[in-house]
């Protein structure tokens, strides 16, 4: 981030801030149970929180004078959650980012003549420049327990920079927790028959010729920086810049892989590109550990797992890898945790927080330690995407984003009960109540699978 | 891990034992030991130890007995599309020589399975023909069950594709509204764009070869659609050239030379039988259909006796599938050899196993059972050339991955597993399924930017214009 970018959205937190200046923000949170993740939980402990941040953590603080008291018996306090990668749309409001606008018109789509153009690269973008959030759904998440989110807009074979929002209300640039988090990458090029790439290969030929140039770009650009003099001035690439960029401030690159094929190609792939990478999706990591788990590859594994696609003919019989694939994808976490290969969930597509928690309890029914649980949807994301000093466990120091519940999250009659994001308070709404979800799914009518 | 479960059994068991005896068979050579009656061969760490009668193994050797079988070197395609991922056509560029397809072959598709069942135990895979000069090929042995990176046959040399004619000019196809013509449109096009490409490969290879000199000082940035070209230029890259017509096969090899180089196979060439004596003098190989023809217009004037005639005029001639599956049965194709233009049985058989292993230039290791070669064996249970012929065992490296027996005792337990599956996942919480679809909703198997690859566009246009053979 650009120091002017760091001075103006202080100046616009300050100015929030002082808006709000008649909420002290001072709270001290009594007799709770505090899962801090980082450390032991403590039964019955005490949290203070002020401005924003939070102050101390222990099982015997004394509360200031000027604190707002919160008595949490009989309840527990987890550090917010944090989806470590869902797409954009999951809290955009309905059309999305709007492109820049330069006041200039924009070129016309000019024919892909090869690599040189790049095609659907989108590294110069900064989503965060662009984000129009949905109220609504901030206010879903929210009341889910996820105080911040690692927003990315896939549009493309290298996307715009990710950003971290939280899920405060009236968004604005205040809530930009890290305006840029990370590159995602793409497989998917041109869908028609002359646009490149429009094949798995080619898309993949196009990313090493891509990274390969950016190697050369910045030496290039280096010399020329240090003495122009004599030399032929590079020529001007904007996703080079872009990934450069991206590169000089230590951002993950992001790859989505699903098989184990995907996987160890990816890793092949990835390991010439110069950057740290992270992978999402995974969903078959769980036999791909002899890959993930030696090189402690950090993966944000998918949790909306795969069902039996709705829209399917009766008559296709899915066949035993698709099969096996729907019944072992869910243990990946938990083959994960065994083989020590860091993960943090992803919701990606996934749109409700209470579905997001019920894939979580499938992972741990399928073995998955409480503990990891908590950590893949807390610190471990922050880890992963360089944030760990300021999000993703109870400590002193860290934003002061939390969340009290009356149980276990995942369990399906656990309430939310209050969130904090930047010390803000919010209470819960009881959801009203909603009709049980019938066991059987309408779509697979029993027997027509089996014929 | 349990996907191997299958062959495990079969797998350890010829593990344990280094030396495997087959005897008894009737053992097609594909050499100069011609065919061996009541033959023996004995393998050893993979490879083959012995050939000849009454051969005898350690007391701990896997004998396998081959009275009343046949046993032939494994089956050879040289023009595949077996087990690629993602589309096997980067159509967008007339040079796509950028494409690899070792970088998508996918060792989970269970074609490489039915394939083997068939004999077939090496492919060479080929990119699509969309482009004058198209993406880089790839050897594979049908190691199923292995990752992809022991699929890739080691030792085998590079390739890649290139196509004259309709499918890179495109002239005849009708383009969507809105869709640019790309160049070329004619035959003498498609050669300009193989001329000018080598034109810069050329300036290419000048560039690195003056800096490796000293002669300038900044490297030159790596240019990946060139370098394989390079490669072609000095001769360590083998050329497979999609053809059909007299005129731009004559026209190929003359570019060919101009640029110092050779064509190592000629695919398709259905009139190859016009032109057989240029092909020869060239030193190009040829692999073509056995008797398909007239499935559009470039391919009017082929004949079944195509192979025959090439084979006289002393052409190195293979038969390939250029499918995914058309392999399964390629001893049957090459056997109409025989019936149209009177091949020998020799030759015949060669068309499949030797012949392409000369042409992908691995015939040292593979294509013919002789001492010190792999493992490739497939052993039928009638002649080899007769359509009676089912592979009972097909054996690569010496290791069994094909047994019809073991195959119907895994069908069975394939669908018990099924069965046992659909249960379950019917039984399973059915929480985590999203109350309001996602985004995009997740395909059944695959990420979302593997497998939304939309292959459908790609089947329409392919199919409905070029009845199935834009693969080619």
């Amino acid at each position: 981030m650009n120091p002017r970018k760091i001075l103006v959205s202080s100046l616009l937190f300050i100015s929030w801030v002082a808006l709000r200046s008649e909420d002290p923000r001072t709270y001290f949170i009594k007799n709770i149970k505090v899962v801090p993740v980082s450390g032991p939980v403590i039964e019955s402990g005490s949290v203070l929180i002020s401005d924003g941040l939070i102050l101390s953590v222990g099982a015997d603080l004394k509360a200031p004078t000027n604190a707002r008291i919160i008595n949490g018996e009989k309840l527990t306090l987890y550090p917010g959650f944090f989806d470590a990668y869902n797409d954009v749309s999951a809290l955009s409001a309905s059309s999305g980012p709007a492109s820049p606008s330069t006041g200039v018109p924009a070129r016309s789509a000019q024919v892909i003549t090869g690599p040189s153009d790049r095609p659907s690269s989108n590294a110069s973008l900064v989503l965060a420049d662009d984000l129009r959030l949905d109220e609504k759904k901030l206010e879903a998440w929210r009341n889910g327990g996820f105080t911040h989110m690692h927003l990315v807009a896939k549009n493309g074979l290298i996307s715009s920079r990710s950003a971290v929002v939280s899920t405060a209300p009236n968004y604005s640039d205040s809530s930009l927790i890290k305006p840029e988090a990370a590159i995602a990458l793409g497989f998917t090029g041109g869908r028609d028959f002359a646009s490149f790439p429009n094949s798995l290969m080619g898309s993949i030929s196009y990313l090493r010729q891509t990274f390969i140039d950016l190697a050369y770009f910045e030496k290039q650009k280096d010399a020329y920086l240090k003495n122009p003099n004599g030399l032929v001035r590079p020529k001007y690439d904007k996703v080079l810049e872009g990934l450069a960029s991206a590169k000089a401030q230590g951002l993950p690159l992001i790859i989505p892989v699903t098989t184990k094929p995907q996987i160890a190609r990816t890793i092949d792939l990835a390991s010439g590109f110069g950057f740290n990478y992270l992978l999402q999706g995974v969903q078959e990591g769980y036999q791909a550990t002899d890959l993930l788990g030696n090189a402690k590859i950090g993966t944000l594994v998918a949790v909306k797992w795969p069902v039996e696609d709705p829209n399917t003919n009766p008559e296709d019989e899915p066949n035993l890898r698709t099969l096996r694939f729907r019944d072992r994808a869910p243990s990946t976490p938990s083959v994960f945790e065994k083989a020590g290969v860091p993960f943090a969930f992803s919701g990606d597509g996934i749109t409700s927080t209470k579905d997001f928690m019920a894939s979580i309890k499938l992972a741990i029914d399928k073995g998955l330690s409480k503990d990891a649980a908590i950590q893949s949807l807390t610190l471990t994301p922050a880890k992963l995407l360089g944030l760990q000093s300021v999000v993703g466990s109870i400590e002193k120091g860290k934003i002061a984003n939390l969340v009290i519940t009356d149980g276990e999250p995942w369990e399906s009659k656990t309430k939310i009960k209050m969130v904090f994001i930047d010390g803000f308070k919010f209470d819960i709404p009881e959801p009203p109540a909603t009709p049980e979800r019938p066991t059987n799914r309408p779509n697979a009518p029993s027997g027509k699978e089996q014929s | 891990m349990k996907r191997i479960v299958y062959f495990s059994l079969i797998v350890a068991t010829s593990l344990i034992s280094q030396e495997i005896l087959i005897k008894n068979a009737t053992v097609y050579t594909v050499s100069k030991a011609g065919t061996i009656q009541k033959g023996s061969v004995l393998i050893r760490d993979g490879k083959i130890a012995a050939v000849g009668k009454d051969l005898k193994a350690s007391s701990n050797a896997q004998i396998i007995d081959g009275e009343g079988l046949f046993l032939t070197p494994g089956i050879i395609d040289a023009h595949s599309h077996l087990a690629v991922e993602g589309g096997v056509n980067e159509s967008s560029l007339s040079v796509s020589s950028i494409a690899r397809i070792q970088d998508v072959i996918n060792p989970d598709d269970k074609d490489i399975y039915r394939n083997v069942a068939g004999g077939l135990t090496i492919a060479n895979v080929l990119h699509g023909s969309a482009n004058a000069i198209g993406g880089q090929t790839q050897v594979i042995k049908l190691r199923y069950g292995l990752p992809a990176k022991d699929l890739i046959f080691k030792g085998a040399p590079t390739g890649i594709k290139f196509a004259l004619g309709e499918n890179p000019k495109r002239s005849n196809v009708t383009l969507p509204p809105g869709q640019p013509r790309r160049y070329p449109a004619t035959r003498m096009g498609v050669m300009d764009v193989i001329r000018q490409a080598f034109t810069d490969a050329k300036e290419y290879q000048t560039d690195w070869d003056n800096f490796r000199k000293g002669k300038t000082k900044i490297a030159p940035v790596r240019n990946l659609t060139l370098e394989p070209l390079v490669e072609i230029l000095e001769g360590k890259r083998l050329v497979h050239a999609h053809s059909y017509r007299e005129d731009e096969i004559v026209a190929l090899l003359r570019t060919a030379e101009e640029f110092g180089f050779k064509i190592a196979t000629l695919q398709h060439i259905l009139e190859g039988y016009k032109v057989a004596p240029e092909i020869q003098k060239h030193g190009a190989g040829a692999s073509s259909f056995s008797d398909w023809w007239s499935y559009k217009i470039e391919a009017y004037d082929a004949i079944p006796h195509n192979a025959s005639l090439m084979n006289q005029a002393g052409v190195l001639v293979s038969i390939n599938s250029d499918s995914n599956d058309e392999a399964r049965h390629l001893n049957v194709e090459a056997a109409k050899s025989m019936k149209y233009g009177h091949m020998s049985y020799d030759d015949a058989l060669a068309l499949v196993t030797l012949n392409p292993a000369k042409q992908l230039g691995i015939d040292k290791m593979v294509g013919s059972i002789e001492v010190g070669k792999d493992a490739d064996l497939v052993l039928y249970n009638h002649d080899p050339l007769s359509v009676y012929a089912v592979p009972q065992k097909v054996m690569i490296d010496g290791k069994i991955y094909f047994d019809i027996a073991a195959d119907a005792q895994k069908n069975l337990s394939v669908e018990k597993e099924k069965a046992e599956l659909v249960a379950k996942l019917k039984t399973r919480t059915d929480a985590n399924r999203p109350s309001t679809p996602g985004p995009r909703p997740n395909p059944r198997i695959g990420s979302d930017f593997f497998e939304t690859f939309d292959q459908e566009w790609k089947e329409d246009l392919f199919c409905h214009v070029f009845n199935h053979f834009d693969n080619e």
